[in-house]
Formats: C-alpha cells, structure tokens, sequence
C-alpha cells in the first residue's frame, strides 16, 4: 500500500510517489498516478509539476516485480499473458499522457532510477538529478527489455551508441555521467535539489501556456509506431520460461543483491 | 593516502561503521550490513571521489575493500 502526496504550491504542483519499498510500480501506483495527471489536466491554476519520491531509497526501482512474479505463478499462461499485456497497455497509456502532458513536467530523481523507474523519469521535460542518483535499464538482467515505453523515449533524449551501451550491459550509470550525456538537467546536492526542481518549474510557468505547449508538442516527437513495437516485442520475450525463472530467483533473492548484477 | 584508507574512512562515515571495525579483507556487505541500493550510493560516492566510472558488472568480482581498493588504483591510472 502506498500513495502519492499532492502539493500545491501557487501554480505548482507536486507530486511525491511514496510506495514501499522503493515506489515499484504496480496498479494502484498506475491508478493513482492517473489521477493525478486528471488534476493537472483539468485545472487551469496549475501550469507546471514537479514529480519527486519521498522514500530514501530512491526515485523509483521499475516495476514491481514480486507482485509480478507472484501473479504469474497463481494463473495460466494465457490468463497472464492478457493480464500482463493489459497492465503494459494502461502504463503505455498513463505515461503518454504524462509525456504528452500540455503542461511541463520536472522529475526530482535520487537513489535509484531503474528499469520502469527511468522510464518514468522519461516521461518528464526536465530531469534534475541529486549527485547520488543512478540510472540503469537492467532488464536484459532477466531475459526482457524495458516495456513501459523507455527504449524509444530514451532514444529521443541521447545518442544511439548510449542507448545501446545501457540497454546491453545492463549497467547503471550516475548523475553525473547522466548530465554528460545530456540526459539530466542539473546535479544538485539533496540540500537544494527540491529548491532547484521547483525553480524550474516556476520558470516555466512565466511563459504563455499556449505558446509554451506547442513547443512542447514540437520538441517531443510522435513515438507511436516505436512504442507499440517495444511494446510487442516485450510481450514475446515475457512469454519464455527463461523470464520465469529469472524472475523466480529476484523474488526469492532477499539477500543485499537483487539491485546488482550477478553471475 | 592509500586507496584502501580512504575507501575504508569513506563506508565508515556512510555508513556509521566504526572504522577500526573495517578489515581490509572481509566482504564489503557483511562488514558494513547495507543492501544491494546502499551498494549502488557507495559505488556513486567512490566515483565522485576518485573520479573514475565503476561499472556494476566490474563489482561482480569485487568481494572484500581490498578487491575495490585494487579496482579503483586499476582505474586511476
């Protein structure tokens, strides 16, 4: 059980993801979230975000594994596979909304950003990143690839040959690694990094909305055709026993390794 | 200051480990108790303070400070 605290700070607002462990991301997580981009959308005051996570592990771990893998185990294929491509089509839906939002949208990363996590963090304008944050796309871990819409989202953002560096080897990279590469903003200390976030959001909102949301909607390119193909080639990868078991053993793994790769 | 001394006073600080209590040869989580997220705020922390990029899959033959200690002189030079 978790929730996200909302906050309104003149025309601002804030959304603080607050799921335990590390904000893994499920239905009630896309549930809630959803409704939260309803307020955005809906209300004339607000004019920008700031999307943050109040656990100190981090921004946010990628999906929810367990829950996952739990669910896999009580169903028969086909049931899960319609299961799965279901809640893959309502977090595609959820996160274009987020990245097609009229309104500009600043993530606060630290800690961990990884897998769904990132993906998420995608979704936004403007990534500010506390010097401890990590990025990673760790999928390949266990034999699938980002399926919330990262891969094509990423590719907007940075050069090919970085995309393919994190997507094959699985590996994180740091805040500071990730502002070399273009993929963040600014690198704060945790001290100022809200104050930083909210600085940019504020700014934001000094522009004309209209003129403000069309050039948003010119920078961010329709990524339809790449996103249903992530998409479906999730789907085909998830339906292999190898994904099975790899999950299998995350879920069992209650050791201080299931973040890290292993041999 | 040698790696392996400044590696032990840095995850003795983090994570609040007395560092006489910190032996050189021992696995790094035992000896400090943290999990796989407090691992990735070490490798951060080490990065920015040696300013070399540590790849997770490297700490896969990382085992004890002295084994990081001699991937980081590895990387610095």
């Amino acid at each position: 059980m978790g929730m996200i605290i909302q906050n309104i700070e003149g025309q601002i607002v804030t959304w603080g993801l607050d799921y335990p462990p590390c904000n893994e991301i499920g239905e009630e997580f896309v549930e809630d979230l959803s409704r939260c981009v309803d307020v955005l959308e809906t209300r004339d005051d607000l004019r920008a975000c700031v999307l943050y996570s109040r656990r100190d592990e981090g921004f946010c771990a990628g999906a929810d594994l367990r829950r996952l893998y739990q669910e896999m185990q009580s169903m028969d294929k086909e049931q899960y596979v319609k299961k799965l491509r279901n809640f893959l089509q309502k977090i595609h839906q959820l996160f274009l909304r987020l990245d097609q939002c009229q309104k500009p949208i600043v993530t606060l990363v630290h800690g961990l950003c990884f897998g769904g996590g990132f993906e998420l963090a995608l979704c936004s304008d403007i990534i500010v990143a506390q010097d401890n944050a990590r990025f990673a796309f760790p999928e390949l871990r266990l034999g699938i690839i980002p399926c919330f819409g990262g891969i094509p989202r990423l590719s907007r953002d940075v050069g090919n040959a970085v995309v393919r560096d994190l997507l094959l080897t699985g590996r994180s990279i740091n805040a500071s690694k990730a502002k070399e590469i273009g993929l963040v903003s600014q690198v704060v200390k945790e001290a100022s990094a809200m104050r930083m976030a909210m600085s940019l959001a504020k700014q934001m909102t000094k522009f004309d909305p209209y003129a403000l949301k069309s050039c948003k909607a010119f920078m961010k390119q329709d990524l339809t055709s790449a996103l249903d193909k992530e998409l479906e080639l999730a789907m085909k990868l998830f339906q292999r026993d190898q994904v099975l078991e790899s999950l299998q053993k995350f879920n069992a793994d209650q050791g201080p390794l299931p973040y890290l790769p292993t041999s | 200051m040698e790696y392996i001394e400044q590696i032990l006073n840095l995850a003795s600080k983090k994570f609040q480990v007395p560092v006489e209590n910190l032996d050189p040869s021992r696995d790094i989580f035992e000896s400090l108790n943290i999990n796989s997220i407090q691992a990735l705020s070490l490798l951060s922390e080490l990065e920015q303070t040696f300013s070399v990029e540590i790849m997770d899959f490297e700490l896969q033959d990382v085992k004890s400070f002295q084994d990081l200690a001699n991937l980081i002189e590895e990387k610095s030079r």
